[in-house]
């Protein structure tokens, strides 16, 4: 019995993706977990894996063609099954021999069962179709693309709601996003903790109408643009976001590392001020596993694995892969590990896990002289914590002035999941553990 | 520029052929003598006479297959199968003999034969005499199809297809002989495959082509008074077809309706309408619509006939539901 390949969900609220290119062609064995071919989703280009094994029986979605999340774009079976299953999806008609060939190759109930699931996929399709498509003809689709307009917020003025040519060429992405914000600042005045100073960047730019400056040229959104914004409003929407602050002595740290990079440097090993922040992150979620949850409307799921995403700017933006289930590793498996993870990214070939299973974020702007800042949490994850850079600073030491490697460290997290106190004895965790780094090598 | 009507056109160019080309004869039902049933040939016989004017038997398998065989042996015959209903008598003369002689001949044979025919229904004739064929003919590779919709169209294709040297399926619209339009006097030819925007527009293309042409532009009247601006194009001939020009036309407008005399199922219509979104699929702002005649025999009685064909009405209201305008 065949098996349907179905466009993965990689990204929470990813709702479609497209065949960039098959890796195997019909007819050609794979492995489990093979790459198979490229999905481009909002964010990159990532290999899709066979979840079976056996022969390629049938490229369903052609290359170029985008499919809705959960759809078949190919199927896998057994190498019998590719007589049959070739003529009888792709066409109709069926000449005399072929029958002849197929009643050879299989018995009537066989035949059945291949056949079955193409016809199934159909029927799902066509009804899955009206609750998650968009109603838009094929011109207002391309050019909402051209335009970087999201469709979800067009009104459609044709029949049954469908959103034509004169719908988005006449959409007003101002008007639009100002509805947004009054449900922003709604949400957000319920909000105990919110942080006031992050909002007024928005409203001032689209709704001040008291400045008639020239518009300048307008750059449309790529799909990597529309995905950070979708994401941050939504996290900032829904997430109740609350801030604590730490300043961190890495002076131990900062000499440990030069100690054992020194000592390790003939085995190519080069530990960062980052690998030792993702380690006492680690530690820290072992201890404070809510940090490490997602919230859900019934209840705080845990997760049994701790898989660290690392924030990186690529050239269109930004993407948090995770490094995964690095509960146990060592501190310099970690540096192997997102050393790796950097690499790959770079290279555009993360698999679909490392893009979206990310359960805690880390959000390193220390490559630039800034004090510290305030990270937006990455759905569904709960928290993430943003780093400064490491800077010399006059401190007080039993009385005396002293000169101590100071970072600033902000744990976003989500006030559903935990409050302030947790929040503050989660950071000095951290604290804790890098100011005694040698906690984190041993 | 000198008015005429469809009928005249024909018949002049019937005539220049008849007086340039000595190869030349026509052949058909009652066009001698009775001067042809839709009155095309009237006079004929009396000029040209009865070597060149023949009138047949009741046998259409006969004629047609004669014609085809004296264009192989190099005339230049004119048959005339008083309506497209008839021709089905003679089909397998025109599909596998008059269509296929050049390539089963390897192009040693030709068959330049041009059977005109009368098509179309609207004229109380019932269900065996009101048919439209000429889609069914444009789905014959080796054939060509022609079908004008004004007198300038009908004597400037006809000239064309005298020099062509495939069998030509010439179907005139039996509504279509007495609309008048203007024709040059100066000579002129209008190429197979070359459509004609018979009304420009920005909203919506209306293909169309024979009878459904006036149809279309009736049409496009009657939008444009909802402020709808119609692009009305005659295909002008069905085989070759001229995709290029329907395709500019939806590029512009976003929008296409394709109209047709003859049944939905199996109609020519579905041919465009599947080029276009094939073609042009990121263009269209709605659905590429067909508007045909409904897959049952013509009645005879007038108002369900009425009914059943195509209409202006049909079209305007096709168009404002289906795109929201």
């Amino acid at each position: 019995m065949a098996t349907e390949l179905k466009m993965p969900q990689m990204g929470y609220d990813m709702e479609e993706g497209t065949v960039v290119r098959w890796l195997k062609e019909e007819g050609s064995t794979v492995g489990r977990n093979e790459p198979v071919a490229e999905i481009e989703t909002d964010k990159a280009v990532v290999e899709f894996e066979s979840e079976a094994e056996g022969v390629l029986l049938r490229i369903v979605a052609s290359e170029g063609s985008i499919v809705p999340v959960g759809e078949t774009i190919a199927l896998v079976g057994l190498e019998g099954e590719e007589a049959d299953n070739v003529p009888s999806a792709g066409s109709t008609e069926s000449t005399d021999s072929d029958t002849a060939i197929r009643e050879e190759l299989t018995s009537e109930s066989e035949r059945h069962e291949v056949q079955e699931p193409i016809r199934n996929t159909t029927q799902e399709s066509s009804e899955s179709t009206p609750t998650t498509r968009i109603l838009a003809t094929p011109v207002a689709r391309r050019i909402a693309d051209e335009l970087g307009i999201d469709l979800k917020q067009v009104a459609g003025s044709g029949p049954g709601g469908r959103i034509t040519k004169k719908d988005v060429e006449t959409f007003d992405p101002a008007s639009s996003t100002s509805t947004k914000e009054t449900n922003f600042e709604m949400s957000s005045s319920e909000t105990p903790e919110q942080s006031p100073e992050e909002i007024p960047e928005t409203v001032s730019e689209t709704t001040d109408p008291s400045v008639n400056s020239m518009p300048g040229e307008k750059e449309p959104l790529s799909r990597m643009r529309q995905q950070i914004a979708r994401v941050t409003v939504k996290s900032k929407t829904e997430k109740p976001h609350f801030y604590v602050s730490a300043e961190i002595d890495m002076t131990k740290a900062m000499v440990l590392r030069k100690q054992v990079n020194d000592q390790l440097s003939d085995d190519g090993v080069r530990i960062t001020v980052n690998d030792l922040i993702v380690k006492a992150c680690i530690e820290s979620l072992k201890k404070y596993p809510k940090f490490n949850a997602y919230f859900q409307d019934d209840g705080i799921q845990f997760n049994n694995t701790i898989n660290i995403a690392v924030a990186i700017a690529g050239e269109e933006g930004l993407i948090v892969p995770a490094i995964l289930d690095c509960g146990s590793k060592t501190l310099r498996e970690l540096s192997q590990m997102v050393k790796d993870l950097a690499n790959r990214s770079a290279s555009g070939t993360l698999n679909n896990q490392e893009y979206t299973g990310g359960t805690f974020a880390i959000s390193n702007l220390g490559m630039f002289d800034v004090t510290g800042f305030l990270a937006i949490i990455h759905p569904p994850q709960s928290a993430v914590l943003a780093v400064g850079t490491v800077a010399e600073k006059p401190v007080v030491r039993d009385g005396e002035l002293a000169v101590a490697n100071i970072m600033n460290a902000t744990i976003s997290a989500d006030h559903r999941i935990v409050d302030g106190v947790e929040g503050a004895e989660f950071i000095v965790e951290v604290k804790r553990l890098l100011e005694n780094p040698m906690g984190l090598i041993v | 520029m000198t008015e005429m009507i469809l009928r005249d056109a024909v018949a002049k160019a019937l005539r220049e052929a008849l007086d340039t080309d000595d190869r030349t004869f026509l052949m058909g039902e009652d066009i001698g003598a009775y001067g042809g049933p839709y009155a095309v040939t009237r006079g004929f016989l009396e000029d040209y006479g009865e070597d060149r004017i023949r009138d047949t038997p009741i046998a259409e398998a006969v004629f047609v297959g004669a014609g085809a065989g004296a264009a192989m042996i190099g005339m230049r015959p004119i048959v005339e199968v008083m309506t497209i209903n008839f021709s089905l008598v003679a089909i397998d003369q025109i599909v596998n003999h008059a269509a296929k002689l050049s390539y089963m001949s390897d192009g040693q044979l030709s068959v330049p034969l041009i059977i005109r025919t009368v098509t179309g229904g609207g004229g109380q004739l019932a269900a065996t005499h009101s048919q439209s064929f000429e889609n069914w003919y444009a789905s014959v590779p080796g054939l060509r199809v022609v079908v004008p919709a004004t007198p300038q169209d009908a004597l400037g294709l006809f000239r064309t297809c005298r020099k062509d040297n495939n069998p030509i399926i010439f179907a005139e619209h039996s509504l279509l002989y007495r609309v008048r339009g203007e024709v040059p006097d100066e000579y002129y030819e209008i190429p197979l495959g070359k459509a004609r925007i018979a009304r420009p527009g920005d909203d919506v293309t209306i293909v169309s082509y024979s009878g459904m042409v006036r149809v279309a532009e009736e049409a496009a009247e009657k939008l444009d008074e909802l402020g709808i601006s119609a692009e009305v194009i005659d295909l002008r001939t069905l085989s070759p077809l001229d995709l290029d020009t329907v395709v500019e036309s939806v590029k512009k407008t976003n929008r296409a309706v394709v109209v047709e005399e003859t049944w939905k199922t199996g109609g020519f219509s579905g041919t465009i309408a599947s080029n276009i979104q094939e073609v042009a699929f990121d263009e269209l702002d709605g659905p590429v619509l067909r508007i045909n005649g409904p897959d049952v025999p013509a009645p005879y009685a007038r108002n369900i006939e009425q009914a059943m064909i195509p209409s202006a009405d049909w079209i305007v209201e096709s168009v404002t539901y289906n795109f929201g305008l």
